[in-house]
């Protein structure tokens, strides 16, 4: 089933969704493939296809998506459930997901929006409808972790403000009094000297991370990641 | 309307304008449904005969779902109706319901054809 579901159909169609996979989750198979076939169609996506939750769930598990289109009403697990445990590993930001529901399955809308859902459609499905939410979702989607990279910076941008003005002071005075040493002989003084210029190059290097666009991060102890510098 | 004066059992302007763009598909996703029908109509049978409701319920739910892509009122009404019943495993004599149900499905099936048959004709 699992070799089944992974089924790509790819057309260029809309600006910037190009590459973006969306998982159709449906049962019945007539309504999967025509959802598939539309939305490969009218949109620039890369479409997996799930037939129940828990292939859903085991799709998501090796597999980068980015937004799902789940039927609410399946057998065995129902959407909602599915739903739940989704949202325990992805938030919407991080996986849109919208459910798809008959008309008659409005009030389940309400418990799926609560548990997590970001938005439904009702069958049948009106395809522009669901191509017009698809792409606003994952735009959303995409904004929201734009947003993120700029509040990261932005709060990284504050703290290099603050350290070069913390510790470029006394670094200085550290520096002048080195230079007022009257025997610049001897490991201490080398030592010394050698420290005091390793940490104006460190607050060199801290000082072009305001002109990156984004950071990488390297281990540094076991809870805690430290930021990647260039190297000379 | 449809044939000997009958109105149609799907709404075409509506099914249409949905696959407006993509037209193609729509004759695909007819053709699909008329190979899937027979299938369809007959996992319905097997679960009223051997009186499984919860399977029943999923088949006329699965029914429902495909005919109301074609805006075939007549026959989701009657899938919903079968749906409805198995989910309370009570109500109208399921046979009743069935024989509506095939012969509003048999109208869809006439006029599905049509409908294929003037696209091949134009």
């Amino acid at each position: 089933m699992l070799g089944k579901g992974l089924k790509y159909f790819s057309y260029g169609k809309v600006s910037g969704m190009m590459g973006k996979v969306i998982l159709v989750v449906e049962d019945n198979e007539f309504d999967r493939n025509l959802l598939v076939q539309v939305l490969s169609k009218k949109g620039g996506f890369q479409l997996l296809e799930a037939s129940s939750g828990e292939e859903c769930l085991e799709i998501i598990r090796n597999k980068k998506i980015d937004l799902v289109l789940m039927d609410i009403m399946m057998p065995g697990v129902f959407g909602d459930l599915i739903l739940t445990k989704i949202r325990e590993q992805y938030n919407p930001i991080q996986l849109p997901i919208i459910m798809v529901t008959s008309k008659i399955e409005v009030l389940d809308v309400v418990d799926c929006l609560q548990r997590g859902a970001n938005d439904y459609i009702t069958k049948p499905v009106q395809f522009d409808v669901a191509m017009s939410r698809v792409t606003t979702h994952l735009m959303l989607s995409d904004l929201s972790h734009e947003m993120s990279k700029m509040k990261e910076m932005a709060a990284l941008d504050g703290l290099i403000a603050t350290y070069n003005h913390e510790i470029n002071n006394p670094l200085l005075i550290a520096m002048s009094c080195l230079s007022l040493i009257p025997n610049k002989e001897g490991e201490i003084f080398e030592k010394l000297r050698g420290a005091l210029w390793r940490i104006a190059d460190i607050v060199k290097k801290i000082k072009e991370l305001a002109n990156q666009k984004e950071v990488e991060y390297s281990q540094y102890a076991e809870d805690s990641m430290m930021i990647k510098l260039k190297k000379n | 309307m449809g044939v000997h004066g009958r109105v149609s059992s799907f709404d075409r302007d509506l099914f249409m304008r949905n696959f407006h763009g993509i037209e193609d598909l729509a004759y695909e996703a007819a053709q699909s449904f008329l190979s899937l029908l027979p299938g369809m109509i007959l996992a319905i049978e097997i679960k009223i005969s051997s009186r499984e409701f919860d399977g029943l319920q999923i088949a006329a739910h699965a029914l429902k779902g495909a005919v109301s892509n074609f805006y075939a009122e007549p026959a989701r009404q009657m899938a919903w109706k079968l749906e409805q019943i198995a989910h309370q495993q009570e109500g109208e004599p399921i046979e009743e319901i069935l024989v509506q149900l095939k012969s509003e499905l048999l109208c869809l099936e006439k006029d599905l054809n049509i409908f294929l048959m003037e696209r091949s004709a134009a």
